[in-house]
């Protein structure tokens, strides 16, 4: 097993994405920490994978609250639980009735509760892990951003798409600063994936995006947390700043 | 990634040195049959006699990419021995290097010949078998070079055909998606080959692309072996027409 001995944080990891990829790190024997801020969903999600003999934990956590974030963090660092691995997958699409808000009627609120999920809260956790992983000289951050960061956003809305486009650059900057502790960043973006997220949106908005798509079809989980997989192997460790688009080419990089 | 090659066909172009024969051995090590080529028939022999020991078979055989007949030739060779291709690594290529001043009509046209004009008729003629099968992979090797130029780093025809390299990954991508044939592309930085070594001979060049280099080192092997195997296996068949830049990060700076 390739990440035996790992330890990999995974945000929004009750359902969906998230899920699958805490299942796959954990698969490769990864000791996988699961947030969200779901109680329920996330204590379903650990059963699901102590089941299958994984090593994980859940943490009920709302990742825009700044300081049960930090403190976390800082808990983490004191424990003899370094992180080696953090899954930025957290996010939020607000939609009305299935479509997007137009920007003009976007209520500030809003758009500062869309940057604080999709964007503060892979800050702050990144912030808090790169000392550990420092102390290391070794780690892997991936984000996971989204087609709607590449191009103009078909389904959701502009703070959603502005915060995608924002972990890249961010991603960027900090695999530039910490290459050189052998930390890589990097950022999967997904297309449209069978997903919670995706279903919010309407069948006639998913017709037409699908119909878009070359390969003819959405992708799963799956494809997405393979991805991230990839990234965290040994077999990408000459990859950083990266973003790995996950689409079924309506976008090509 | 396990069993996943096993009986899976690979043939790899410019197999005989460098980045195509360090593929080339990353795929026949995961148990793929692996087809050897390259323009010195000898090299490519050396290559496929320290992979007998592996799983799958692995063949040497001379193919010239600027001879049509001797692509179309070993297409035929491949079908008549193993009946299918499931991965085509389109390699070959040549790294000459000229000041565009000092560039005659032959040094363009050789260029042109092998690094365009070759890569796409293979693309087409190994592309057309996998259309026929409704699967496979394309994973065309384009360069760092295609996409930025660093202050004293410009090689004009190479930049220009690694340029093209990158809209034919995305041009086929489109056409075969509904044949459920998928064409990627790995940008790679430097690594420690032949050609790249030999430059290094001067510190000031090797200092140069380090400074330049956010993971400070050069790629080995391995790093470009995760990349072209991830790309080749099921793990990627929602991703399409990307190209991934395996070069330490030079590409964002």
């Amino acid at each position: 097993m390739e990440l035996t001995d790992k330890v990999a944080i995974v945000t929004g990891a009750a359902r969906g994405i998230g899920f699958n990829i805490a299942s796959k790190l954990s698969r490769e024997g990864a000791t996988v920490l699961l947030i969200d801020k779901e109680e329920e969903e996330l204590a379903k999600a650990q059963q699901l994978l102590t089941n299958s003999k994984r090593n994980v934990q859940s943490y009920v956590l709302d990742v825009t609250d700044d300081f049960a974030v930090m403190s976390f963090l800082a808990q983490l660092r004191e424990s003899e639980r370094k992180i080696d691995i953090l899954v930025n997958n957290a996010g939020i699409s607000p939609k009305v009735d299935g479509v997007r808000r137009e920007t003009h009627t976007i209520p500030i609120n809003e758009w500062e509760q869309v940057l604080k999920v999709n964007l503060t809260a892979p800050f702050l956790f990144t912030k808090g892990v790169l000392p550990m992983m420092m102390e290391k000289g070794w780690g892997r951050i991936v984000n996971i951003s989204s087609v709607a960061g590449r191009q103009a956003s078909k389904i959701a809305g502009s703070h959603y798409a502005a915060t995608k486009s924002a972990l890249i650059g961010f991603s960027r900057t900090v695999a530039s600063e910490y290459g050189k502790y052998g930390i890589t960043v990097n950022n999967v973006a997904p297309g449209r994936i069978e997903s919670k997220m995706a279903e919010m949106a309407t069948e006639q908005v998913a017709e037409n995006f699908l119909r878009q798509v070359p390969l003819g079809k959405s992708g799963t989980p799956q494809d997405v947390s393979a991805a991230v997989l990839f990234l965290c192997s040994e077999g990408a460790n000459y990859i950083t700043g990266a973003t790995i688009d996950v689409n079924g080419g309506i976008y090509m990089n | 990634m396990n069993d996943e090659f096993e009986g899976k066909v690979v043939v790899v172009t410019g197999a005989g040195t460098g980045l195509g024969r360090w593929i080339a051995e990353g795929f026949a090590k995961a148990g793929a049959h692996t087809v050897i080529t390259g323009i010195n028939l000898d090299e490519c022999m050396d290559v496929a006699d320290g992979l007998q020991e592996c799983r799958g078979k692995v063949i040497a055989r001379q193919m010239d990419v600027t001879n049509l007949s001797e692509i179309k030739d070993t297409l035929q060779f491949v079908i008549d021995e193993f009946s299918r291709v499931d991965v085509l690594v389109n390699n070959a290529g040549l790294v000459w290097k000229r000041k565009a001043l000092e560039v005659d009509e032959s040094f363009f046209d050789q260029m042109n010949a092998v690094n365009v004009k070759g890569a796409f008729f293979v693309a087409q003629t190994f592309g057309a078998q996998m259309v026929q099968q409704q699967s496979g992979k394309i994973i065309n090797i384009t360069s760092a070079a295609g996409k930025l130029i660093r202050k004293g780093l410009a090689n004009p025809i190479y930049n220009m055909n690694k340029g093209a390299i990158n809209m034919m990954t995305k041009a086929l991508a489109e056409e075969f998606s509904q044949y459920n044939v998928n064409v990627n592309a790995i940008g790679p930085g430097y690594f420690e080959t032949g050609p790249v070594k030999e430059r290094f001979v001067n510190p000031a060049v090797y200092e140069t692309v380090i400074e330049s280099t956010p993971l400070g080192k050069i790629g080995q092997a391995n790093d470009i072996q995760g990349t072209a195997l991830f790309l080749g296996s099921k793990l990627s068949d929602f991703i399409t027409g990307q190209i991934i830049y395996v070069d330490g990060g030079r590409t964002i700076l």
